[in-house]
């Protein structure tokens, strides 16, 4: 092994004309908890690894503007749980964020890595979805913005471009009607890659109704995707357990889940929809949360 | 029993500050000056022929020392405790991926393993079976030329068609058991150095040092006293490491190289290449009267040792042994094969084979209890062994049986008290909360027909303080902490003033292993006969210091005593100022030889055990039936030990044994399909982490003396971790009605079960 260049650029224009120079020879590194996994199994072989650990464009947790807050790429997920902004406005995404990894994960992973690897079972994303987020890259040509739900092609591909990059996320507001959960199915309770992972997002009309619902499903598809066919099913329809059981089996219809070591495509279809029942349930035994 | 000052406390563990500190090394962590880096080149195919092996590329790599193939293996090209059927480095044939092929030693780990991939080896794939069933057909590709059947061992007793036939109650079953890993916190490394005379000393994690050295002579070709073995206290075994990992590679390096070598396996790399647990495939069917009593057991057990045997053989006999529970039953008819595939190795694991077996019968006895409406607590008072019982291989329990003193500890403990409580409030309706109970014994030491024995030095040292050498290795469950107890007990000193020797053939005799819940009892006796001979010394020299005949000295706590004239004393420390003036030495050896059961099973060697710890455990679990996910929320765990040299060391033991018992029972297995191993790290094979474990795990210590053992101790190493399985899956039956008979019993085969339950 001849070893591997490691740059750390102190700006955002400085990390592009990196990534212009090594080009498809360098990958940017973040928290590192997926890329060094795929280089020591020698999955891949950059040549050069750009840092941006010092890069104040990517750092951050604010709003926006009145309706929107932007989190910076490279914010931890353990800053993201325990932020408050997050936690009042989008407290989806900050559960999610607490249940990645473990502590040692969740201090080194970033919300931009997670969405950059494009992992159908990234633990984030799903939250991202039903909070219709969206990602703002950067690249040789500026910067754009994608709808979350736009962002991912595939298991590991994604929309970004060469010498792009994900500068940060813009997630909406919600106000104090909507309720929401996050409920991820591991193999264990810590440093759990998830079998199936579910987001809920909905406005609360009253216990058991609900409308602009928004379900989102993990490792179920080739990338995270929404539940439509389920969502119309719930919304503006009052919800007993009776109830909410029937419309949780909807789920499966937008999963296509496939079968690996962790679980059977079989196992993965009926956990989507009990994994929502399980979330409807808790919603609907705590009506105060309405 | 005699009075003592330190068996029976919570002695700190002598290693506590310096684990805890991070200043004890990890035998990786070791380096010398000039040491090259070596690496194994592993096989690309789980079955193949071997053509050609052309090393030249890699030689020529800047950097590489030496590249060695079976050519340079200058005595036997094989190792295995039982049988030497594994290559060293293959010639002509691998068996599974993880056979050796070649070995590099570098300049660099990273030249060492870029030099890897420059070794050119043309195969032939032959056939692969990785299927232990099939193996035993005549159809199936030879794992070895000998044929798949490794091992078989039948026992017959009684009349069991009759009792069947008498039975009130008959419960049939097929059980599965995964291959559990070991997962100690140091993969198999080592390191090791050679001096101008060409001894070789080896530090490397290990079990037995003196069988390491005599693997390595043999391997070698050279006199064993030239081989010096070393182990320390870090990294962890469980059974792992009893078989030889690394430590030929590490002598073949300096061997040929004249310098010093470290080996450090991946993670990666030793979920491929080293032991697992036997998985295997358990057929019983149970019979019983109406009253509960258990009348026969018919038992057929397939076991996969993977492409060698190891000790396959001996893990096969012990699960048999194992396999009726720790019950009286009268009519057996036991059958198990021990059988090579192309899967990874197993081998020694913590529990031996009882693991598997006691899943199966305890989740029978639940069964039956069930269809005769008994509780479950009372079958097994009912049918326990007692002293003097005949076990189910017709062999007498003739030492300290303490099953009934743990079955009733656990009736009394708060958790089985409080059941119905606590079972009666789930977290959410969806949730189920059942509770499970389960018992077995654990045969200790290696049973009739194997020479089991252990020796021990107590020396005194100028400075009054005592060496006390036991080679048992300490792996991290205690047992040098015991050993300087003990000594301290036998001697009359201080633990200050002990100087503990362990795991290393330079300094100490044979003790045998740290296995089979064996080295507390062995090293425990021989130092019992070492302080005899010890205090002769001391006397000696004491009764002429102290102008009386030696007749009249006696010893206690730090001193020689005159029974006559008790103010004629003379300390120790005293003594040993006088040793060193008159130029002498007071040392003292044990070697103690353990005793058997009286019963030989003509053909078999292992089988049976004289000695026995006990254990009875419960759980309480709460199973998510929308998931099927299982959280152990609380355990018992009841140990018989004999005496508890250390009550904190067997806590440590038993909640340590409770969560590797609760992984075996729900999350881990070592997946390989067609000889190719899926779970290749901690991401895929699922350990349980501090999340996943019980609330409390509460340790009630129910001693049961064992005359024969040193102050009445036995062994608890590995019991800890057998029954608890059997009682969570049993607690899953219990909170959702589903019997597991597949373990893990993960989220999604919990549901499963569900599921076809609801299905008529």
């Amino acid at each position: 092994m001849t070893g591997i260049n490691v740059a750390i650029p102190k700006s955002i224009d400085e990390t592009l004309e990196l990534l212009e120079k090594w080009g498809p020879d360098a990958a940017i590194i973040a928290g590192g908890t997926d890329l060094v996994v795929e280089l020591k199994d020698k999955l891949k072989s950059w040549k050069a690894l750009i840092d941006i650990g010092c890069v104040p464009e990517v750092r951050g947790i604010r709003e926006a503007d009145s309706n929107h807050v932007w989190i910076g790429a490279m914010s931890t997920h353990a800053e993201i749980a325990s932020s408050t902004l997050v936690r009042d406005t989008a407290p989806v995404l900050a559960n999610a964020c607490a249940q990645v990894g473990s502590p040692q994960i969740r201090n080194r992973g970033t919300i931009g890595g997670n969405i950059s690897t494009a992992s159908p079972a990234g633990d984030t994303i799903p939250a991202l979805f039903v909070l219709e987020a969206s990602v703002e890259i950067i690249g040789p040509k500026g910067t754009r913005i994608v709808p979350i739900e736009s962002f991912f092609q595939g298991p590991k591909k994604s929309v970004l471009a060469p010498c792009e990059m994900v500068l940060g996320v813009r997630i909406p507001k919600l106000d104090k009607e909507y309720i929401s959960f996050f409920r991820k199915l591991g193999q264990r309770k810590s440093l759990a890659i998830s079998i199936v992972s579910v987001a809920f997002v909905a406005k609360c009309q009253g216990p058991g109704l609900f409308t602009d619902v928004r379900v989102a499903f993990g490792a179920v598809a080739p990338t995270v995707i929404r539940a439509r066919t389920v969502e119309n099913a719930i919304c503006g329809k009052q919800l007993d357990p009776k109830t909410a059981e029937y419309v949780s089996k909807l789920a499966f219809r937008d999963c296509v889940p496939i079968t690996d070591v962790r679980g059977s495509k079989g196992y993965r279809e009926q956990m989507a929809c009990n994994l929502l029942y399980e979330g409807l349930l808790s919603l609907l035994s705590c009506s105060e949360a309405c | 029993m005699t009075k003592t000052k330190w068996v029976g406390t919570d002695v700190t563990r002598i290693d506590a500050k310096d684990k805890v500190c991070g200043t004890l090394e990890y035998m990786s962590d070791l380096s010398f000056p000039n040491m090259i880096y070596g690496a194994v080149l592993r096989s690309k195919y789980p079955h193949a022929l071997i053509k050609k092996i052309d090393t030249k590329r890699a030689k020529e790599l800047d950097g590489v020392v030496t590249v060695l193939t079976h050519e340079d293996v200058p005595g036997l090209n094989g190792f295995g405790i039982a049988i030497p059927d594994q290559p060293v480095l293959c010639r002509d044939k691998v068996r599974y991926m993880g056979d050796a092929i070649a070995l590099v030693g570098a300049e660099s780990k990273e030249i060492a393993e870029q030099a890897l991939e420059l070794i050119e080896v043309e195969y032939e794939p032959l056939p692969i079976v990785d299927d232990p069933e099939e193996a035993m057909l005549d159809t199936s590709p030879l794992v070895h030329e000998t044929g798949n059947i490794h091992n078989h061992v039948k026992i017959e007793r009684g009349d069991v068609e009759a009792a069947f036939n008498e039975a009130y109650v008959v419960v049939e079953n097929t059980y599965f058991t995964p291959r559990q890993m070991h997962a100690f916190l140091e993969p198999e490394s080592g390191v090791a150095t050679i001096d101008d005379d060409k001894n070789i000393t080896i530090w490397c994690g290990g079990q037995h040092p003196y069988r390491d050295q005599l693997q390595v002579a043999r391997a070698l070709g050279m006199n064993p006293r030239k081989i010096r073995i070393i182990n320390t206290p870090a990294g962890g075994a469980f059974g792992g490491k009893d078989e030889i990992t690394v430590q030929i590679y590490l002598a073949l390096l300096v061997l040929h190289t004249d310098r010093p070598a470290k080996i450090v396996l991946s993670r990666e790399e030793s979920v491929i290449a080293g032991m697992k647990r036997h998985p295997m495939k358990i057929y019983m069917k149970t019979a019983a009267a109406a009253d509960g009593t258990i009348l026969a057991n018919e038992v057929r057990v397939v076991s996969d040792t993977g492409a060698y045997a190891s000790l396959g053989g001996p893990v096969i006999g012990f699960a048999i042994e194992h396999s009726c529970g720790a019950y009286r039953v009268e009519n057996v008819r036991l059958e198990g094969f021990c059988v090579y595939t192309n899967n990874g190795v197993a081998g020694a694991f913590r529990g031996f084979g009882a693991n598997q077996v006691t899943f199966a019968v305890e989740t029978q006895v639940d069964m039956i209890a069930e269809k005769l409406g008994m509780d479950r607590l009372e079958i097994r008072k009912k049918n326990g062994l007692r002293k003097g019982d005949i076990a189910a291989l017709g062999h007498k329990m003739e030492a300290s049986v303490g099953l009934l003193r743990t079955l009733e500890a656990a009736e009394n403990s708060r958790l089985w008290q409080l059941r119905e409580e606590l079972k009666a409030k789930p977290g959410a309706p969806h949730k189920k909360r059942g509770i499970g109970i389960a018992c077995s014994f654990q045969g200790c030491g290696l049973g009739k027909g194997l020479p089991d024995y252990g020796a021990a030095t107590i020396e005194l040292l100028p400075n009054g303080q005592f060496a006390v050498g036991v080679s048992c290795p300490e792996i991290g469950q205690g047992n040098t902490t015991a050993f300087v107890q003990i000594a301290a007990d036998y001697i009359r000193c201080s633990i200050d003033d002990i100087v503990m020797l362990s795991g290393d053939t330079g300094h100490t005799l044979d003790s045998g292993t740290s296995t089979a819940s064996r080295s507390v009892y062995t090293g425990g006796n021989a130092l019992k006969l070492a302080a005899g001979n010890l205090h002769s010394a001391i006397s000696t020299l004491a009764a002429e210091i102290l102008s009386v005949p030696e007749s009249d000295i006696d010893i206690e706590y730090g001193s020689a005593v005159s029974k006559s004239c008790p103010e004629k004393t003379v300390s120790f420390k005293k003594i040993a100022e006088l040793m060193v003036e008159r130029g002498k030495t007071i040392k003292g050896e044990g070697y103690f030889i353990w005793p058997v059961s009286e019963t030989e099973l003509e053909g078999y060697v292992g089988i049976p055990h004289l000695l026995y710890s006990y254990i009875t455990q419960i759980a309480l679990v709460e199973v998510n039936t929308l998931t099927g996910e299982t959280e152990v929320l609380e355990a018992v765990s009841v140990p018989d030990p004999g005496k508890a040299i250390n009550p904190q060391g067997v806590e440590g033991q038993s909640e340590g044994g409770v969560v590797m018992g609760m992984g075996y029972a729900l999350t881990e297995d070592t997946i390989i399909e067609e000889g190719i191993t899926l779970t290749r790290n901690f991401s895929t094979y699922i350990l349980p982490t501090s999340l996943d474990m019980p609330c409390e795990i509460e340790t009630i210590i129910a001693e049961e003396l064992e005359p024969s053992g040193p102050f009445g101790a036995k062994g608890i190493g590995e019991a800890v971790c057998v029954p608890i399985s059997p009682a969570i899956t049993n607690a899953i039956h219990d909170a959702c009605g589903v019997w597991m008979k597949q373990i893990p019993a993960t989220p999604e085969r919990v549901y499963t079960a569900l599921k076809s339950k609801e299905v008529p």
